[in-house]
Parts: C-alpha cells; structure tokens; sequence
C-alpha cells in the first residue's frame, strides 16, 4: 500500500484534484461578483452583483458611501439572490419602514421623525374639512389623520370619499397604489427626495437628493386649491382637460421653484402636528420683501433653528467664513414666522441689497425690498396681507356637484384596488378672477375662494344631501408686480354671502365691511 | 508475540493519516464557522471564502475516510485472525472507536445546519431519549437541552469526540502521531477527492423537501426506523459493538459464531441501504 | 505491614470511585434538571389570517387553517422522530421515514404511531401565542 507506485498515483490524483479545485475557485470567485464586496469598509455583497454605473445613485448617497443596504435593507451577507433580497424595500424611505432606511438613527432620524407631524403626512385638514362638508362634523378642524381614514373598519361617506379621491398623494400610500398624477414617484421621503426618471432611460437609479425640482410637487398640489397650475399661469378649462394661459406667478417668472420659498419645516414639519396647511406654513412675502415684522432678522451665528445649526457646523462655518466663502457670523439673515431662516435669502456684504440663490441653479436673483411709499401705507388697508393686494387671481368654477353612484367603480386608496361606488364629480364654468376676501380670526384681511360650494349627494353612500357654501383662506400663487386694481375691489358688485368658513373664525366681510369697500372713494389717490 | 508486519495491509496506519488530516483541516475551519448561524456560515464558507469550499470538502471527505479505512481495517484484522496481538482491554477501546467515530460523522453532518442536518439532529435526540433509565439525560448530555442548538454538538465535535478518537487511535497503533507514508498518502487522497469532487451546500433549514436522506453511514439505520421501533437505533450499534469485542475472547467454534453474527449483522445493515436508495431513487 | 499498605492502597482507589460516583450523582442531577422550558412562539396575526384564509398554510413550525378568529396550529414535528413534515397531496409526509398524515393531523401510514399534536393559540395583542 505504500509502495512508490501508490504514492505516484496518488500525487497525480491530488494535482488533478488542486487544478480542479483552482477551475473552481475561479467560477465561484466569478459567480460572487467582481465587484468589491465591501462599501464604507462594511461587508456588503450587494455591491459584488450590482456593479453597473447606472445602478448608482450618486452625490451624497453613492454607492460607493452607503453601499446599497443602508437604504434598501436585504441580506447584505447572502450570496444568492433569493436569499440577498430577502426584506428588501424597493421603495426606500416609505413611511411603513423609514426608521431602517432615511431615518437610521446614524441618518435623517430626526427628518424623517419630522415628517410624521408633517401636513403632507397627516392630511388631517384635509380630512377635517371634507368631514365638515359631509356634515359629518361640527367643525373644521380635528385631529383624524389620512392614516386614520385608509385604516377606518367602516369608512363614512366623508371617509370613502377621502379614500378614493385623496388617498393616492398621502405620503404613506405606497408607489404602486399612487394617483396616476404622481405615478412614478415613491412614497415617504422619496416621494420628493428622488427625481423621478424623466430623462427616459430604462432603470437607471434616480439621484436621491435635497434639490426638490417643481415637477415633485405639481402631482399633487394640482388639486383642490389648483396652486401649482396657477403658479405656472394655467387654467383648467373644463375638468382634468387642457389649460388655458393666465399670468404666471412672478415668482415662477423668475425662475423660482418651490422650495426657493417654502422652507424645510413648512414642508417636511418640525415636529409639532397641526391641522390646515396654512398653519404649518411658515415663510411669509415679509421674511424675503420686507419689512420686518412677523418671523424677524438676526445675526446668522443666533439662527436656533437645528437643522440651519447642523448646516452652519457641517459647512465648517468659520474656515468657510475665512476663505470667503461662506457667510460671516454677524451676516443678516431673515427667518420665517417660527425661526426658521430663509437659507438662501443673503444679504451681499459689499451693497446693502438682498438677493435670493435658486436651489436647483444657483443663480443669483434681486431681492426688491418693499418701499414705504403710499401705496403701501394707503390709511383704511393695514389689516390686508401682501397677497391680499398682489394675488392677481384664483382659479373659479360655476358649479360644483359631488355625487355617489354605487353601481359604479373607482379605486379605492385604501384596498390598493378597484372596488365597486364611485365619486363623481361634475363641475362646469371654469374660469378666473381676482380673489375673493375673508377676514381671519386674528383680523387680517387676506384672499379667499370658495373653499367648498358643493352639492354632495352622498346619500347612496350612506351620508348627507347638502348644498355647501364655505369660504376658505386662499394663497392663489399668483402673485402679480402689480397689484390688482382698487376698482377690482371698490366698484365690482358686492362679495356673495356664504354658509360659513371653511377655518374656524374665518369669515367673509361683513356687511359693515362691505358697505365700506363699496362706499369708497377712489379720487383721492 | 512477535509482529509479523502490518496485520491490515495498511488501512490502520491510513486511517490514522486520515484522522490527523480531518483534525487539521477540522482546526482551520473553526474561524469560519457558528454554530449560532451554521447554514450561513456554511454558505460564507462555501461561497465567499477563497478555497473554502475545498476546505470544508477536505474535512469531510478525509473524515469519510476515516471510518471507511477503519471498516476495511477491521474486515482484514478479522480475516487474518489477528485480534490477539492486542490486549483484551486495548482491543475493547478499539472497538469503541467505531461508534465514536461515527458519532463524530454524524456530529459533522449536523454541524451543517441544513435541513437534513436539522432532521438528524432531531431524530439522534429522539432515539438517545429512548435509551433506557436515564434516556432523556443521556440526550441532554450530547445534545444540550435546547432543541436545535447546536452549540454542545459543536463542542462535542470538536472536542470530547476528538480527543476520544485521538487517545484510542494512539493507544491501539502504539504511537502518539501517525507516520509520515500513512499521512501524506492520506493527505494525497483527500486532496484528490476535495478538488474533483465536490461537496455541495444542502437545502436551507426553513426548506421543506420531499425526501430527506441522513449521512451515508448512516442510512441503513434510517431505512430500519421506517419500519423497525425507534431503539433500533441504539440497539443495532450496540449489538455491533458487543460482537466485535467478543471476537477478542472466543476462539475455535465460538469464534466461528461470533464472526457469521457479524457478517449477519453486516449483511442486514447493506440490505436496509440499498432498500433505502432505491426507495427514494423510484 | 503489606496488609496495611494494602489497605492504604484500596483507600486510594474506594475514595476515588466514591468521588467518581458522587460526581456522576451530581451530574446526572445536573442533567435531569436541565429539561427544556415551554416555548411561546408568537404569530403574526395577519399570517394567521392568510393562512386561515387560503384554507391551511404553514407559519413557522405549525400548520394553521380554521379561521381567522378561531385559528388551528397543527405541530408540523414528524410524531415519529421528529422530523419537519411537508403538506403533501392528501395531507402530510414525513420527508426522513415516510410516516404520512391525512389533513386533520390523524396518522394515516408509516412508522409514526400519533397523530400530529395539536398546538393551543392563545390571542395575545396583534399575535396568536402558540405554547410548545
């Protein structure tokens, strides 16, 4: 047995067996992947397999930083497919598992936190306010939540109206189940932190990003209030059909979207849930055109407001400041109603005039601040707001009728399905004129629409038959250089009375208000 | 008694080359391995370890071999009637090796974590609970308390089965290490099997497949549970045993008796493996 | 003087298989008192449900069908050695020895000698609580 004969054999036989073993080695070493198996540092397999360029998502979430996991979860430990996309979110940054994907605890925690109390989270004035439509409530405001409406065992008519007409732009109804007006876009963070893929190539990553193009809000601010049409100057002409031209928003003239404005707590929260949109909302025309009175101006090194903070820090404030390129402690800066600065609103240090930096270009615009000349200190107008003047217009309609037709069928946001009922409406006459007045419950004057003349029929849904007239606090966004006339306001007929508004203190004018916008004179000026 | 060469043709020194490569090879695989996740583990080192899966087919084929060695050893000892050369109390621990040796394989086939494994790891403590007396300690005893943990079978494995097999190899071939032919010859041959032929990774544990087929020693005693009571599976080893030590100390007649009980024995044991290969084949 | 060294020798031995056998007592003991304690596995809810619904599926270790609010957990451990079964057409078998099952967990062929056990659900919250 141990003669040279065997022991020959046998070397032979093991050599075969090492130069298999190496062939092999090879085919695993390719099956694995060629790519490194590691990002950060971490072991990551998902990198070894998805290789392609197009599968990054580049800047601040590349690949090569945060691997593929960290946002899409898996097995990053697995070496086959089935095993590595075990829980995968395809859909990173939906609100059912944003605290494992954007809001890590090592990541956006405190965002992602922040948009649980955001209004486009909630939706709760929304809800709150068809409810008081329906009758189905004695006041507009309240604290039901969208989450609260898709989940209800036994949706009231208010309720299944919400669900199959509001349900697609929650921001936790998932990709698949979207309104077809924001298809594409993702749910949670990613439905405004991810560009949509306009760009027409096949399964390319989108950038993940803090630049939100306009095209990420339009889908769902489109309805209702119309702003995001009317800030680019259209008019619906008949339902969901071709737009007619008005004037554009000044500020979409000059290039501005919408988060040149709208500041992050307006948009993503700050922590604290509120009822209506207008309550969150915290930029004024003020913070940026003067003069200063609502939300203030400090010295950038006292901003308190976190987020601006971190940035201050992450930008390496003083060193920055040292080689001139970022802005000096004691610089300006103006803030929105609660303290949250406008970022980009910067005074130039060799002049003394404001100019505003676009978010997604760069470009620097001029920041005209408000003159103190008559026509802004006109005696009888200093409970008006900037837009109750500058507003040039708000999208109008004749006629409003909500039905319920059982026999029919809609998706419902809620199953994810079509389901059997659907929600007609039927409205004619649309056109556009300057807004309508209401009075807030502070005073101040500001525009207004219609915020629900609406026949509801829901009596097939099991709810009311009524006829609506509520007034509702309007920012049209359509803000004109000029301001509407006075005769738009002094010697048009009389503003229609209405049931109620659709805000809790908020009304039209009154007739002694009325009787004096009428009795005007207008020769002295 | 003078010796008169190798009583075995060899296979005794082989399998002890073999032990010594299936240790080693046993050692360097430790860093990779955890009980805690075997069948992941075993998936990194099959998969994501450069040569790991020549490894782990290393191991397993020199331990295969270990007890193949072994059987052909003891078929020659027998043949050539050279039981005596050994005293009755060495040849008794000698004995002992073979179910210690497949204890070790079949801790070796558990240790994959897979469902299979899973399976055998379930049906070893249901057969050592139907031991007599004290059937559930002697359970917890190789197998812990906690069904499907695979710590103590690790250990087991890894230590208390080793060290067995190591002491009584050493005391039955007189030497402490084996030598330097049986090794490398034994080294050869693993090698060769590991690169030609390899050893896959079994279905994960949470697979439900259709048939289930324990380690290959092993099988005749699966295909006796279908139809035999479960002590079937600690009283045919045992049997075995008793026998083989008995050979020590019968002689003309009764030694003849012994031996055809044996061949019976070994006669059954491949008729319940083909039986069982060719149920699940059709 | 040889029978005492004798004595002291057979000392040696007797003390030591006294400590020996004391501690394979002691072991033993050990051993004894190391039986697993019952396991609570929780369900999902909505799994339950699914399976309930789709007229019998496995969830984790158990077999459930019924209905939502009254759930059935069958054990899926083989009542022979203990191997997992698999839903097999008309029932269950056993993938190590071909004990086979009829739908209701009843022992229909092969060397198993009970039917498959039944598994208690307890609601608890969101879970269905299964005692093992």
């Amino acid at each position: 047995m141990f003669r040279t004969f065997a022991f020959v054999a046998a070397l032979c036989a093991a050599l075969l067996g090492l130069l298999t073993g190496w062939g092999r080695e090879a085919r695993r070493e390719r099956a694995v992947g060629l790519g490194p198996d590691r990002a950060s540092g971490r072991l990551e397999r998902c990198v070894s397999c998805h290789t392609k360029e197009s599968e990054d998502p580049g800047g601040a979430h590349a690949r090569a930083a945060l691997g593929c996991a960290s946002c899409h979860l898996g097995n990053t430990l697995a070496f086959s497919k089935e095993r590595a996309h075990e829980r995968l979110e395809r859909e990173p940054g939906a609100l059912s598992t944003v605290a494992l994907t954007c809001g890590r605890p090592d990541c956006h925690a405190r965002e992602a936190a922040r948009v649980a109390t955001s209004p486009m989270t909630r939706n709760a004035g929304m809800v709150a306010v068809d409810r008081f439509a329906f009758g189905e409530s004695a006041s507009p405001d309240g604290t039901e939540t969208m989450a609260d409406v898709l989940a209800a065992p036994r949706p009231t008519a208010a309720q299944d109206h919400l669900r199959r007409l509001c349900g697609g732009c929650h921001l936790g109804t998932r990709r698949a189940n979207r309104d077809d007006l924001i298809h594409g876009n993702g749910s949670g963070c990613s439905s405004c932190h991810v560009a949509r893929r306009l760009d027409g190539k096949p399964r390319r990553h989108p950038p993940v990003d803090s630049r939100v193009a306009d095209d990420r809000c339009f889908g769902c601010h489109s309805g209702s209030g119309r702003i995001a049409l009317s800030y680019q100057g259209l008019v619906e002409v008949e339902k969901n059909k071709p737009h007619a031209r008005a004037t554009p928003d000044v500020h979409q003239a000059a290039g501005m979207a919408c988060i040149d404005c709208h500041l992050h707590t307006d948009l993503m929260g700050d922590g604290t849930a509120r009822t209506h949109k207008e309550e969150q909302v915290e930029v004024t025309c003020e913070a940026c055109h003067g003069p200063v009175r609502v939300g203030g101006e400090v010295a950038w090194l006292d901003v308190k407001d976190e987020i601006s903070i971190e940035i201050r820090k992450r930008e390496d404030f003083l060193r920055k400041v040292k080689r001139g390129e970022g802005r000096p402690p004691d610089a300006p800066t103006r803030l929105g109603s609660r303290g949250t600065p406008v970022l980009n609103l910067l005074r130039k240090s060799s002049s003394s005039s404001w100019i505003l930096v676009r978010k997604l270009d760069g470009v620097e615009l001029p920041v005209k601040q408000t003159p103190r000349d008559r026509n802004h200190t006109l005696r009888g107008h200093e409970r008006l707001t900037c837009s109750a003047c500058h507003a040039a217009w708000v999208p109008t309609c004749g006629s409003c009728h909500t039905s319920f037709d059982p026999a029919g069928k809609q998706w419902d946001f809620a199953a994810g399905k079509e389901t059997s009922g659907a929600w007609i409406e039927k409205s004619e006459g649309f056109s556009w004129a300057p807004p309508l007045l209401g009075v807030r419950p502070d005073g101040h004057i500001v525009p207004a629409a219609p915020g629900m003349i609406l026949d509801v029929d829901a009596t097939a849904a099991g709810g009311a038959n009524a006829v609506r007239r509520l007034l509702a606090p309007a920012e049209p966004h359509t803000t004109g250089k000029r301001a509407r006339t006075c005769e738009s306001c002094h010697r048009a007929s009389p503003q229609p009375e209405f049931e109620a508004g659709a805000r809790t203190g908020f009304r039209g004018l009154n007739a002694a208000e009325r009787k004096r916008v009428a009795g005007a004179k207008l020769d002295r000026h | 008694m003078p010796r008169a060469g190798p009583p075995s043709g060899g296979f005794g020194r082989l399998s002890f080359g073999f032990l010594a490569v299936s240790v080693l090879s046993g050692v360097l695989l430790v860093p990779f391995y955890s009980p805690a996740a075997a069948w992941d583990s075993l998936e990194r080192i099959q998969a994501g370890l450069a040569w790991g899966f020549f490894l782990r087919a290393l191991h397993a084929y020199s331990s295969f071999a270990v007890l193949a060695t072994m059987v052909l050893h003891v078929v020659q000892v027998l043949a050539a009637k050279t039981e005596r050369q050994l005293p009755p109390g060495v040849w008794w621990r000698s004995v002992v090796l073979l179910p210690v040796t497949v204890a070790a394989l079949l801790g070796g086939f558990v240790l994959r974590g897979d469902a299979e494994a899973m399976a055998a790891l379930s049906i070893w403590r249901r057969i050592l609970e139907s031991l007599p007396l004290a059937g559930a300690e002697i359970a917890r005893l190789f197998l812990g308390s906690v069904p499907g943990d695979l710590g103590p079978v690790a250990l087991h494995h890894a230590g208390t089965l080793t060290l067995l097999l190591w002491f009584f190899t050493a005391e039955h071939a007189g030497r402490l290490l084996p030598d330097a032919r049986g090794t490398t010859l034994a080294a050869l041959v693993s090698v060769a099997l590991a690169g030609i032929v390899p050893m896959p990774l079994g279905a994960p544990p949470s697979a439900s497949p259709v048939h289930l087929l324990g380690p290959w020693s092993l099988l005749g005693l699966q295909s006796a549970l279908e139809i035999l009571p479960r002590w079937i599976g600690w009283i045919a080893p045992l049997e075995l045993v008793l026998l083989l030590g008995l050979v020590r100390h019968a002689s003309g007649r009764a030694r003849q008796v012994v031996i055809a009980l044996i061949a019976l024995w070994a006669a059954e044991y491949a008729f319940f493996t083909v039986r069982l290969l060719l149920s699940s084949r059709g | 003087m040889s029978s005492r060294r004798d004595f002291l020798g057979q000392l040696w031995v007797w003390t030591g298989a006294a400590l020996a056998a004391a501690s394979g007592f002691v072991f033993l003991r050990a051993l004894r008192s190391a039986a697993p304690p019952v396991r609570e596995v929780a369900l999902d809810a909505a799994s339950v449900a699914r399976a309930a619904a789709s007229g019998g599926a496995a969830v984790g270790e158990m077999w459930v069908t019924g209905t939502a609010e009254a759930p059935v957990a069958l054990s899926l451990a083989c009542t022979h050695l203990g191997c997992r079964v698999a839903g097999a057409p008309g029932g269950f078998a056993c993938p190590c020895h071909g004990s086979r099952f009829d739908p209701a967990g009843g022992r229909a062929a092969g060397p198993a000698r009970a039917a498959l056990a039944r598994v208690p659900l307890v609601k608890r919250g969101e879970s269905w609580i299964a005692r093992l």
